[in-house]
């Protein structure tokens, strides 16, 4: 399916910012080399596994999103993985349980978005528990043993 | 030869002493103790000079003052006489003979300085008319006990450490001249010079005796022709073998040293291999990193979807799978009625061209259809969409499958096998660096080039060896020949036979002593090296347990040098590769071995020779000494005689204890009865009188093996 979110942009908390640039390679001179210190390739990565774990941990999703706003993703994004965007049509269509949501994707986007904001303080404990050790390691072993094998 | 008794007086610290030494062949051994700077050494000097005068002491006695200082003379004195009366006797088959020996010196003193103005020797022997002057006394002493043999017979524990260390050179001269002058090498090789002497004035007197004979004379001329080609080819033949021998010790010096460099390892192989092992490391940290960034990059896969958003994709699927089932997707309404419109027949098989009203109503029907079926077709279109781009996310992961946590693991190994590689070649990598470090920086080319030089020198030399021995002995067998054929001429000539007889006994005589000289040197030599060898093992105890020297064999080799081999039958360095008590053990049975095989019958006197030694070693060293020596005469500290009472009290036939007046009260508790510190002498050996009895402090240093001179810290400055 075609990228339906395209147009659109994904905004998160400002503070996030610096949490993302401390982990994520994407903008970090020679960050590529180092996957132990930045697991996450791009911001996307890192914003779609928060919104991952929620989802997993059935953790409410949060909607409110006030203050000032940084503008973490282009929309763009989800044409080069259209199975991401796939995955988040199939969220906001699991969440809302009707079909017809597909018609609007700013809606399904405030669905995803409110996910990777109840994910992100999760995700972001555990990549700050593994500073130090090889935080790559440290985040697959967290998704393996406690989200995916539990 | 055994010493009976010494007189001695005004000899540097021993004012006036009398000493006896015991000559009872079951109690050899005298005993004289003393602590240090109580006159053992003076005792050993004295003995010495009283011999063989001021050759027999210290740079042959050049500054060496034998009175006391000023401090222990009469304060008036100017010319002080020092004297020494040894009464000695020697064994013959004839019986036993005492001497007595005077010597006697007077130095003129003054302040530190002296001169030594007099000096004279007499010797006596003991005859039923009472003593006899002999005529020639040093010359007699000399065969009694030769001067050469000083070293040997008169030593201090140190001292004979010489034998073994020191210049490595020095130490086998030293070993050599002991051998050879206890041995007596030097006469035989004098006896030989001598009868080749005598043989060539035979020669002569031949030549000049027959010189009109012409037949004789023509063999002399032919001998003479050959015994001038002797010459040329005798100096090549030294010179060839010099440079053989040479040239095989600088091979084997570097055939050590390539070996030795090959052994640390090629510095050049070495750098090559560190090379290769950086740039395996650093692949391996790359794989590492590669495979990172592989485990980092499967946050992009869609299999991590599958796993952690089941729950929502599984609602999803089954709404979507509801509107399949349905018929809503996937949409078809406006593509069929465009499809209808485009073939001009409806499906109800009427026409819908425009050729009559009814198709054209029924067409514009069709075309309104389509009209109202864009807005909702636009979802189910989405939806179609979705429903087949996502069967992939909608289907479960069976266990079997590729999962996540799989593909990590996969990552997870892979990356664990590299991370291994790297360090382990980081550790080689250390290694290298480390042992190339430690590589001295030798050049192997170059060492091979100098082996391959000095190979081809030793070939050359070889050869040129053979060449002239070869041709030395043609002229040898040329001359016996001639030799031979013309002292048959001489034989039936009254004059001839007369130089024949002389002939053949000068060379029957040079043949035995060669022979002799020969066998000297090679089965002498082995059985005080085989005897120097079992007393040494004996006295450290090799083979015991508790033996840490791990010594296995000592000898003396050819070339006169004392080697000791390891357990692996490494040479070990006798300077550095034994301990202390070893090498006193080592020079000690050096000394007993070399006197029993030459049968010499002489004393040891021996200073401070348990030094450094403890337990096992110094008890079965003594035991041993006391067993080999005919007359054993031991000058021993405190600490020596610690541990040894026992042996001492079996075997001591005599025993003295010197005691220094000046060492009151360090190291003697009572205050002596005379002024000065002319050395007093008692006859304790394990206990003491008023007179030798230790001080407390001095007591305590010896019961914890201590020095005394380190104890009171006299070496300190």
């Amino acid at each position: 399916m075609q990228n339906l979110f395209g147009q659109l942009k994904i905004e998160l908390p400002s503070h996030y910012q610096e949490i993302f640039g401390k982990y994520c390679q994407h903008g970090n001179m020679g960050a590529r080399d180092k996957p132990h210190i930045y697991p996450f390739p791009r911001n996307v990565d890192m914003w779609f596994l928060a919104l991952c774990i929620a989802v997993q941990l059935e953790i409410p999703p949060i909607f409110s999103n006030k203050g000032d706003v940084w503008g973490a993703i282009q929309g763009t994004v989800f044409g080069s993985d259209n199975w991401r965007s796939d995955s988040l049509v199939l969220l906001a269509i699991g969440h809302s349980g009707d079909e017809k949501i597909i018609d609007n994707p700013n809606e399904m986007m405030k669905i995803a978005n409110a996910y990777a904001l109840a994910g992100l303080p999760i995700l972001i404990a555990k990549l700050d528990e593994g500073q130090g050790d090889n935080i790559l390691d440290y985040i697959s072993d967290y998704l393996i043993e406690e989200l995916i094998e539990e | 030869m055994k010493l009976i008794s010494v007189e001695i007086k005004n000899f540097r610290l021993l004012k006036h002493i009398k000493i006896e030494f015991s000559t009872n062949p079951k109690k050899n051994l005298t005993v004289i103790r003393a602590a240090n700077a109580s006159g053992k050494t003076s005792l050993l000097n004295a003995l010495q000079w009283a011999l063989y005068g001021n050759t027999g002491l210290p740079n042959n006695g050049k500054d060496f003052r034998k009175s006391p200082n000023r401090e222990n003379l009469d304060q008036n004195i100017e010319f002080c006489e020092i004297k020494a009366e040894i009464y000695y006797e020697t064994i013959s088959p004839s019986g036993t003979t005492q001497y007595k020996i005077t010597r006697t010196s007077t130095e003129k003193v003054d302040g530190t300085n002296f001169t030594e103005h007099l000096k004279s020797v007499s010797l006596f022997h003991k005859s039923d008319k009472g003593y006899v002057e002999e005529e020639y006394p040093d010359a007699k002493i000399n065969f009694d006990l030769p001067k050469d043999l000083r070293e040997v017979f008169f030593t201090d524990g140190d001292a004979a450490l010489n034998f073994i260390q020191g210049e490595k050179e020095k130490a086998g001269e030293r070993v050599e001249g002991a051998i050879r002058a206890l041995l007596g090498l030097n006469i035989y090789e004098k006896a030989i010079v001598h009868t080749k002497h005598v043989i060539s004035k035979i020669e002569k007197s031949i030549k000049e005796g027959f010189a009109g004979d012409e037949k004789i004379n023509q063999y002399n001329e032919i001998i003479k022709n050959f015994e001038d080609h002797k010459g040329p080819n005798l100096i090549k033949h030294t010179k060839a073998k010099h440079g053989l021998e040479r040239s095989i010790e600088l091979l084997k010096k570097t055939e050590q040293n390539i070996d030795a460099a090959l052994k640390n390892g090629n510095r050049e192989e070495l750098a090559i291999e560190l090379k290769q092992v950086i740039e395996e490391k650093d692949n391996a940290i790359l794989d590492v990193t590669n495979t990172n960034k592989g485990i980092s990059d499967l946050f992009k896969e869609e299999i991590l979807a599958k796993h952690l958003l089941r729950k929502k994709f599984d609602v999803a699927g089954i709404l979507l799978e509801e509107l399949h089932e349905q018929g809503h997707i996937p949409s078809q309404t406006v593509p069929v009625l465009k499809e209808r419109l485009i073939t001009g027949s409806c499906i109800c098989g009427e026409s819908l061209d425009e050729k009559d009203q009814q198709s054209i109503d029924r067409r514009n029907r069709i075309e309104q259809l389509i009209k109202d079926s864009k807005n909702p077709d636009k979802t189910k279109e989405n939806l179609s969409a979705l429903y087949f781009t996502s069967q992939n996310l909608l289907e479960k992961i069976e266990s079997e499958d590729e999962n996540w946590p799989k593909i990590f693991k996969k990552f997870y190994k892979e990356r664990d096998k590299f991370n291994s590689t790297a360090e382990l070649k980081g550790k080689r990598q250390t290694e290298l660096r480390n042992t190339i470090d430690t590589i001295p920086d030798v050049d192997i080319r170059q060492l091979n080039e100098e082996r391959s030089k000095f190979m081809q020198d030793r070939d050359t030399n070889q050869s040129q060896e053979i060449e002239s021995r070869v041709a030395l002995k043609e002229l040898d067998d040329n001359i016996k020949d001639y030799k031979a054929d013309r002292d048959i001429l001489l034989r039936n000539n009254n004059l001839g036979k007369q130089y024949y007889s002389e002939l053949t006994v000068a060379k029957d005589l040079q043949n035995l002593f060669e022979i002799s000289l020969k066998t000297m040197k090679t089965t002498e030599l082995v059985k005080v090296s085989d005897l120097m060898n079992n007393l040494f093992l004996e006295m450290i105890g090799a083979g015991r347990v508790e033996q840490k020297a791990n010594i296995t064999s000592a000898k003396i080799d050819q070339n006169y040098k004392i080697i000791v081999y390891g357990t692996l039958e490494q040479k070990l360095d006798t300077e550095f590769g034994l301990n202390g008590a070893s090498k006193r053990a080592l020079t000690i049975a050096f000394i007993l071995a070399l006197t029993q095989i030459s049968g010499t019958e002489a004393p040891n006197v021996i200073d401070t020779p348990l030094g450094m030694m403890s337990g096992y070693v110094k008890q079965s060293t003594l035991k041993i000494a006391i067993h080999q020596s005919t007359q054993l005469i031991l000058f021993l500290t405190h600490s020596e005689i610690k541990d040894c009472e026992e042996i001492i009290e079996q075997s001591a036939g005599k025993h003295y204890t010197f005691t220094n007046p000046a060492s009151f009260p360090t190291i003697i508790k009572n205050k002596p009865d005379v002024e000065d510190s002319g050395i007093l002498v008692c006859e304790c050996l394990l206990d003491s009188c008023h007179q030798c009895e230790l001080s407390k402090s001095a007591q305590t240093a010896i019961s914890k093996d201590k020095s005394l001179i380190d104890w009171f810290g006299w070496g300190k400055k």
